[in-house]
């Protein structure tokens, strides 16, 4: 049985709005081991997103308890989560958070300020990873001299730099077209086959078919699991 | 390839907003400038006032009754004029109780486009018997004047060792006095008996000749007795000595600089009062840039920035644009100060020296960690609120 990276106990959600307290997830047991590709599917406002941020230490939980490599999130304060994130995790969004004033090669080491200093170890990463994303060529360009594919490898191969355990993937196809959510799967087949534990949030239920194991959700609840 | 560092973040992060950075910058120069600017004018009016009192040396000026203003204005600013009164009121004048030293002295006007003088200068004739104004630099120096020797004030162009005619009779320029920023620096010191010697010879030497009564002098330097108010002994010369009145020498000296002054220290507050705008405006543009930025800020959050990182970065953005800012209006301040001060004194008619570097230096240091110190101030709140940003909410914020 390979270990577990993230074990969720009667863990929930709650967040408070000018419109009131709304509860983003509701208490679950869910348990994510070493080497699994999970996609998550559900609606917009189905939890999916909170999931992805409790297993990335981006939240706390409101009700039960979340351990992350063991450790429980409640227990760590802000700055031990930042460094858990740092040198354990990886994420990708639907929006790159680019920084535009940076070149491709700056925006991929963005986590190396955040990290022990590497020296050039980390720069030289930087080159293997967008030579790997196919942007080899683009270090010196600017984040809006990419199409948003290319934007999309880029943030992939910044959450990979710090050559974390587990990727967290919210909606990294979305708004791309057929071809470039291709791409960008089969890289997240790629990376999984080389070890990497992959979680991915989307709509999109064809994604499903890459995983090892599915989830849909529904209220805040695991309405279904399964594998393809 | 550089290597990526907080710096070049930062960097990054204010170049993204060029016009607003610009504008916070310029906001912050223009206020920063003009406190440093109006304070340096200030300070240097005092110090001339400091120093010219000094270099007078008197605690009160005895002059004819009805020159105040031309005494001022040759003292102030060195305007060339021509005063009398009896040579005999200076030993009544020493006489008065209080009074420890007299010593007179004789002004002339030189002649303007005559062949009988470089230019047009004004002339002041002193006592090397009783003086206690230049003989205190003289003995410092170790010079001893002849009775055709002068020294001249800082501003004048005479060059040290130059003979030259004053009314057709020559003297030796043997020094240049210390500046004062006052009218002592464009001011040519004589020895008496040389002046009276060279007044003796202008109807034959001279254009035109002076008309100076060998029993006139112009006025009387008093420096009064240990512990004597000069109010006391300026009572006693008007109580008992007709024509004349007195001027106490910091009032005559700081007379142009006070109603100006009165100006500057109130423009100097309305400074300050613009530095206390500065703060909420500040404030509500980094709440904004905060606001814009939640999204990079979830970003940063998940690749692992600390909440402390995030409150340093955007404490340490207001810093750098209010440093930026104060020491951009700091330097146009000093230029403007070095290469014009003098001018817009002049202008403005007031005594002024310039603060030297150690003022400017002390001066740009205080104005500069005054800016970035209101920067941090400023930027606290909302750096307080972007470091505890849920990154969550901010990357949910953002759409996803």
């Amino acid at each position: 049985m390979p270990p577990a990276l993230a074990e969720l106990r009667g863990a929930g959600k709650t967040y408070h709005s000018p419109a009131g307290t709304v509860a983003a997830l509701q208490p679950l047991d869910w348990t994510l081991s070493d080497g699994e590709f999970v996609v998550v599917t559900g609606r917009s406002g189905s939890g999916k997103s909170t999931l992805l941020a409790l297993c990335g230490a981006l939240a706390t939980p409101t009700a039960g308890s979340v351990r992350l490599f063991g450790e429980a999130l409640e227990a760590l304060n802000d700055a031990a989560r930042s460094v858990l994130r740092a040198t354990r995790l990886g994420f990708v969004f639907q929006f790159t958070g680019l920084l535009p004033t940076l070149t491709v090669f700056d925006n991929v080491r963005l986590g190396t300020l955040f990290r022990p200093p590497e020296g050039v170890a980390a720069d030289l990463r930087a080159r293997e990873l967008l030579q790997r994303v196919g942007l080899g060529d683009r270090l010196g360009a600017y984040p809006a001299e990419l199409s948003g594919g290319e934007q999309r490898r880029v943030a992939i191969a910044r959450a990979l730099l710090g050559q974390p355990a587990l990727l967290l993937a919210d909606e990294p196809t979305g708004d791309l077209d057929n071809e470039t959510e291709a791409g960008i799967m089969a890289l997240f087949g790629e990376l999984h086959a080389e070890g990497l534990t992959v979680v991915l949030v989307t709509h999109n239920l064809d994604l499903r078919r890459y995983a090892t194991r599915w989830l849909r959700l529904q209220d805040g609840r695991i309405a279904e699991e399964g594998q393809p | 390839m550089k290597p990526l560092t907080p710096r070049r973040l930062l960097a990054s992060n204010l170049a993204r907003r060029r016009f607003r950075t610009t504008a916070l910058l310029l906001t912050v120069a223009v206020v920063a400038g003009g406190i440093g600017l109006l304070t340096a004018l200030l300070r240097g009016m005092q110090q001339s006032v400091a120093l010219g009192t000094a270099r007078l040396g008197a605690d009160l000026v005895v002059i004819p009754r009805g020159s105040r203003a031309a005494a001022e204005g040759a003292l102030i600013v060195g305007e060339a004029t021509q005063l009398t009164m009896p040579a005999s009121q200076v030993a009544r004048i020493a006489a008065l109780p209080g009074v420890a030293q007299a010593s007179a002295q004789v002004y002339v006007k030189t002649l303007t486009d005559a062949r009988c003088c470089p230019g047009e200068f004004f002339l002041i004739g002193f006592d090397p018997a009783t003086d206690f104004s230049i003989a205190p630099w003289l003995r410092q120096r170790g010079l001893r004047l002849g009775s055709h020797d002068a020294v001249v004030g800082d501003r004048v162009t005479l060059r040290d060792g130059a003979t030259v005619p004053f009314f057709g009779t020559p003297f030796t320029v043997r020094g240049h006095l210390d500046p004062t920023g006052v009218g002592l620096d464009t001011t040519v010191f004589l020895p008496l008996d040389g002046l009276r010697d060279m007044v003796a010879h202008s109807p034959q030497r001279a254009e035109e000749p002076l008309e100076i009564a060998v029993d006139e002098v112009s006025v009387v330097l008093v420096k009064t007795a240990p512990g004597v108010p000069a109010s006391h002994v300026a009572e006693a010369v008007t109580a008992n000595l007709d024509g004349l009145e007195v001027v106490l020498a910091p009032q005559v000296i700081g007379a142009a600089m006070r109603d100006l002054g009165g100006v500057l220290r109130l423009l100097v507050l309305v400074g300050v009062a613009l530095w206390g705008v500065l703060l909420p405006l500040l404030g509500t543009t980094f709440s904004m840039a905060v606001a814009e930025r939640r999204r990079d800020i979830g970003v940063w959050r998940a690749l692992g920035a600390s909440a402390g990182w995030v409150f340093r970065l955007v404490l340490a953005e207001a810093a750098v644009i209010c440093g930026l800012g104060a020491l951009l209006g700091l330097a146009v301040a000093a230029v403007l100060t070095t290469g014009f001060g003098a001018a817009l004194a002049a202008a403005l008619g007031t005594p002024y020296v310039w603060i030297g570097w150690p003022w400017v230096i002390a001066l740009t240091g205080g104005i500069a960690g005054s800016a970035v110190a209101t920067g941090c101030l400023a930027a606290w709140l909302p750096a307080r609120a972007a470091a505890r940003l849920d990154p969550y909410e901010c990357i949910r914020a953002a759409g996803v």
